[in-house]
């Protein structure tokens, strides 16, 4: 499918593909342009270049919504989340994936129900109350955990397939444990899946809105994506610092996104060339 | 098995206290929990808050959050037993929304209630009062405001309407200046439904005594009231007219201020909010204000409510009763006042002088006595299904749905909702 | 005999016992809760909670506006399959050219995915009403439009498509990508030899090639189209009227309400839709899977 030659096809291609990404890229703009602007200038919603460039935005928006907080409990969610659900999805697919049996087959069925039954909020906060996690950052994290855990097992039982059992078996004859073949020679090899993985499960937990909003809502434990809401009043909206603020709050996941995404194409395609 | 469970739980949790740098609240530190919406707690709330403090030492943990979203947390919480402190929310109004009754201390013995202005506005229909004003005496003093200087720029020096075909002549008069005469917010439907809150209120405000218990009964249909299919029509009319912006349907509530601001459009049907408002974006455009007169009447429908507090049934309930004491004295609120004046909800504090286009209203007709309660207002019971039935109606009847079919929609929504209560009369 | 033994000892249950655990504690059970509930009258402006068995489902199948949110979330849900899938693999495909800025438009094409549907949803807002930048656009092509996107009856839903295609077709090309890359070249050159031209070696080779990638990607538009909610609540919330509403907005206006059995009913009623037609598509996927 590689054609090394750059024709002029090629150049058309790219010119339409071009064209193509300013339909991304002027909605981001109004965006962008809009968090330098003043209230009133922000409020008209074009992609103008702003009359005057007003950078205090973003240290109002800082302030104001307490974003360095907003960020600090952001990223622990997180960071909390994707670690251990990638962990346990990982392990637990590849318990999976080897045994091949009856179990294995209704864990498969049992765990893709979460991808098709949504969040029952009032009975999730009875639970975290029995436990006596309601209200706090380790409530939050062991239910979106739970809700993670669906869309990483089928990613991972994809993918666990891929690897062969030829290698499990060398490991052990070379005197390895379960645990040490998993961490050293399994691992390693999920690397694309991995970063795949963490990705999704990274991107729906930081834009998560309702989850936190439910179980989590003391002034104390401020999450990222409620700080859009601040300055939009029902009276009034300061729409400068909303666009300010929504910048502040996508730019960490692009940002992650851009690292990771070399490792999931290369990842892939390096498998492809090994296999 | 759930002691190794709370064991793996604990040790989790404790990684992320440090991590997270949040400290349990030790017994010596007064604090209460305050649920609010974003535009309940203003600047104003926040200094009362800082003052109480400043001078008793309790703190209050604001949790203040857009108005859709905290309805339901506040909903959520009170149904999972685990109460904030206090709620900030409309009362009495959402007194049905929140099983107040049930779940919300009674107020009747605080020391602040003699000091009311408006005591009876405040008491729900079983006698209780169950929550405390926290800044003015009543909201929602509607009519029209509009931007006095382009108004006398297109001839109209304090207009005073008192009949319906003044109010149209005004409006035909203007556009044919070149100007759209009103500017209408209808992405927001709180903002389209003030012409038929009060206009409904104005019109039955006859039959007041029994036309609100028929309906609430079961006795009578709103299909069976014709004066709700004319007031509707009449709001319809606005845009058929070619009275109001064409872009009316995308524009929400915060757009309007510029507008009227900067003199593109003379004319909002708002309600006191939107002066105050005005008052820190613009202040130095002075908006005057009329009462539109639904049925030729020389009558404003106000609002039988106030922003208010709720103290849920739990166990930090009397430290919320006092800190609410507190807020209510002439000390904290006093000051609090000065730099916001409005219609102060105690008597033995001074509000301060209200803002001119409000006091117009207030001074002319609430206190000659020449008003009525708004519709919404006897509607509290149906308030979870208000949005989304009758104020949505009323926004489409804006873009082109009959009159008729919308209070048809509305009245077999109400019906049904009414059934499911088990209220009676509804079968 | 031996040989279970020693699986069950190279590849221990316990093992599985922390992804187990937090799942049905954290999950399951609340949604058993979830069910238990949808068969009561639980009602938060009231006390006293009683079972009335069916008679939530019965009730909410003859709410007309539930009536409208099924309709809408089937159409949404085709729509969004078909483009999102389509766009994406031919996104995919010309990224198999060797484009000059493939790396700059990768990661645009991407961003959308990474945005909050509030951050999206205030942006549609804008670009689409009366006098937004879209008619603006459209003006400037001589094609004078003073449509109401968002807020008339017949485009609302519209535009909340364009709006999720908008979002993520990037994210479903990314895993045509890494799909297409797995493909090994020498099966190109193979065909190639055979005489096989570009349209037989799309259809041939690389679709059945790419069994996985669509398997995923399909899946989850599917899933993801049924369960629609965010994308609306934060665009149209529904409206005008109930136009635009979908299951998952009327899902959380009955919970707003207070009305949690009915609530959990319509949850219930959507999951088992999801449920049936999920098993339909995985054992379609299933039976044309092929490996070389």
């Amino acid at each position: 499918m590689f054609r090394r030659k750059y024709t002029w096809r090629t150049a058309v291609l790219e010119i339409l593909m071009l064209l193509l990404s300013l339909l991304v890229i002027i909605p981001l703009l109004v965006v962008v342009l809009g968090s330098f602007k003043t209230t009133g200038e922000a409020a008209r919603f074009n992609f103008s270049i702003p009359t005057e460039w007003v950078f205090t935005n973003y240290k109002d928006t800082i302030e104001k919504s307490n974003l360095m907080l907003a960020f600090k409990n952001s990223v622990i969610i997180t960071v909390f989340v994707v670690g251990i659900t990638s962990f346990i999805c990982a392990l637990g697919s590849f318990i999976i994936g080897r045994r091949k049996d009856k179990l294995s087959r209704f864990l498969n069925t049992f765990f893709s129900l979460g991808l098709i039954v949504p969040i029952c909020v009032v009975p999730t906060i009875v639970i975290l109350q029995f436990f006596h996690i309601d209200n706090t950052k380790t409530g939050l994290i062991m239910v979106m955990i739970a809700t993670n855990i669906a869309w990483a097992m089928f990613l991972f039982t994809n993918f666990m397939d891929t690897i062969p059992r030829e290698l499990d078996e060398a490991a052990f004859i070379d005197g390895c444990n379960t645990i040490r073949l998993f961490l050293n020679v399994i691992m390693p090899l999920l690397k694309p899946v991995m970063m795949t993985n963490i990705v999704i499960v990274g991107m729906g937990t930081w834009n998560d809105l309702q989850t936190p909003l439910y179980l989590l809502n003391s002034s104390k434990n401020l999450t990222m994506p409620l700080t859009v809401y601040n300055f939009k009043g029902q009276y009034f909206s300061e729409w400068n610092l909303i666009f300010a603020d929504m910048v502040l709050v996508a730019l960490p996941m692009v940002l992650v996104y851009g690292v990771c995404q070399k490792y999931i194409v290369e990842g892939i395609t390096a498998g492809a060339v090994k296999g | 098995m759930k002691k190794m469970l709370s064991g793996i739980l604990s040790a989790v949790m404790c990684v992320g206290v440090i991590a997270g740098g949040t400290v349990p609240v030790m017994a010596e530190e007064r604090v209460v929990t305050i649920y609010s919406s974003k535009d309940a707690w203003k600047d104003q709330c926040a200094e009362a808050a800082k003052r109480i403090e400043e001078t008793y030492g309790i703190k209050a943990d604001v949790v203040a959050m857009p108005n859709t979203d905290i309805e339901s947390v506040i909903a959520t919480k009170l149904a999972t037993n685990d109460p904030p402190d206090i709620i900030f929310s409309n009362v009495p109004q959402t007194v049905e929304q929140y099983n107040i009754t049930e779940k919300g201390e009674i107020l009747d013995e605080e020391p602040w209630v003699e000091r009311l202005a408006a005591k009876d506005v405040l008491t729900y229909k079983d006698g209780h009062i169950y929550g405390m004003p926290t800044y003015v005496s009543g909201n929602f003093f509607g009519g029209v405001y509009y931007n006095k200087e382009k108004m006398k720029e297109l001839g109209y020096d304090n207009p005073q309407p008192k009949t319906m075909d003044e109010f149209w002549a005004i409006l035909e008069d203007i556009k044919s200046q070149g100007v759209t005469p009103v500017y209408m917010t209808d992405a927001d439907p709180w903002t389209t439904q003030v012409w038929t809150t009060m206009g409904w209120g104005v019109v039955l405000d006859e039959k007041k005594d029994t036309i609100y218990n028929d309906l609430l009964t079961n006795k009578i249909r709103f299909t069976d009231i014709p004066e709700m299919e004319e007031v509707l029509q009449g709001l319809q009319d606005i845009y058929t007219k070619g009275y109001a912006n064409e872009n009316h349907a995308s524009q929400t509530y915060d757009t309007s201020m510029a507008v009227v601001g900067e003199g593109e459009y003379p004319m909002v049907i708002q309600g006191e909010w939107f002066e105050i408002a005005m008052n820190d974006a613009y202040p130095d455009v002075e908006l005057g204000s009329f009462a539109i007169p639904f049925g030729d009447k020389d009558m404003i429908a106000i609002g039988a409510y106030t922003e208010g507090a709720y103290v849920p049934k739990g166990e930090n309930s009397e430290l919320a009763k006092e800190y609410l004491r507190y807020w209510s004295s002439p000390e904290i609120l006093g000051p609090v006042f000065e730099s916001y004046p409005c219609a102060s909800a105690w008597v033995d504090v001074d509000g301060g002088d209200l803002l001119p286009a409000q006091k117009n209203l207030i001074e002319n007709y609430v206190n000659t006595g020449k008003y009525t309660y708004e519709f919404d207002a006897y509607f509290d019971v149906a308030r979870p299904i208000m949005e989304d039935y009758l104020f949505r109606n009323i926004v489409e009847v804006t873009m082109g749905k009959e009159p008729a079919e919308a209070i048809k929609d509305w009245d077999e929504r109400y019906n049904e909702f009414m059934r499911d209560k088990e209220i009676e009369g509804f079968n | 005999m031996k040989k279970k033994k020693r699986e069950d000892y190279l590849y221990p249950k316990y093992l599985l016992l922390p992804v187990v655990l937090i799942f049905v504690i954290f999950f399951i059970v609340p949604v058993v809760g979830g069910i238990a509930i949808s068969f009561t009258n639980w009602d938060i402006t009231r006390s006293g909670i009683k079972l009335v068995g069916l008679k939530n489902y019965a009730s909410i199948m003859r709410d007309s506006s539930v009536q409208t949110a099924i309709r809408n979330t089937l159409v949404f849900t085709i729509c969004i399959v078909v483009f999102r899938n389509v766009l994406a693999l031919l996104l995919a495909l010309a990224f198999s050219k060797p484009l000059k800025t493939r790396g700059f438009l990768r990661t645009i094409f991407y961003v959308p995915a990474v945005l909050s549907y509030v951050v999206v949803g205030i942006m549609f807002n804008a670009l689409f009403q009366m006098d937004g930048t879209v008619n603006q656009i459209l003006g400037a092509f001589g094609i004078l439009c003073k449509q109401e996107w968002v807020a008339s009856a017949d485009t609302a839903l519209f535009t909340v498509i364009l709006e999720d295609i908008w979002k993520w077709t990037g994210f479903h090309m990314m895993i045509y990508i890494a799909g297409l890359a797995a493909i090994p070249q020498d099966f190109y050159e193979a065909s190639r030899i055979d005489g096989a031209n570009s349209w037989k070696q799309f259809w041939y080779l690389t679709l059945p090639m790419l069994i996985p990638a669509l398997t995923i990607n399909i899946t989850q538009s599917i899933i993801g189209g049924f369960r629609v909610f965010e994308q609306v609540l934060t665009l149209t919330k529904g409206g005008p009227g109930h136009e635009s509403t979908v299951m998952g907005m009327m899902i959380y206006e009955y919970f707003n309400r207070g009305f949690y059995g009915k609530s959990t009913a319509i949850t219930m009623l959507l999951s088992l839709v999801v449920v049936l037609v999920t098993i339909f598509v995985r054992k379609y996927f299933a039976s044309k899977e092929v490996s070389y």
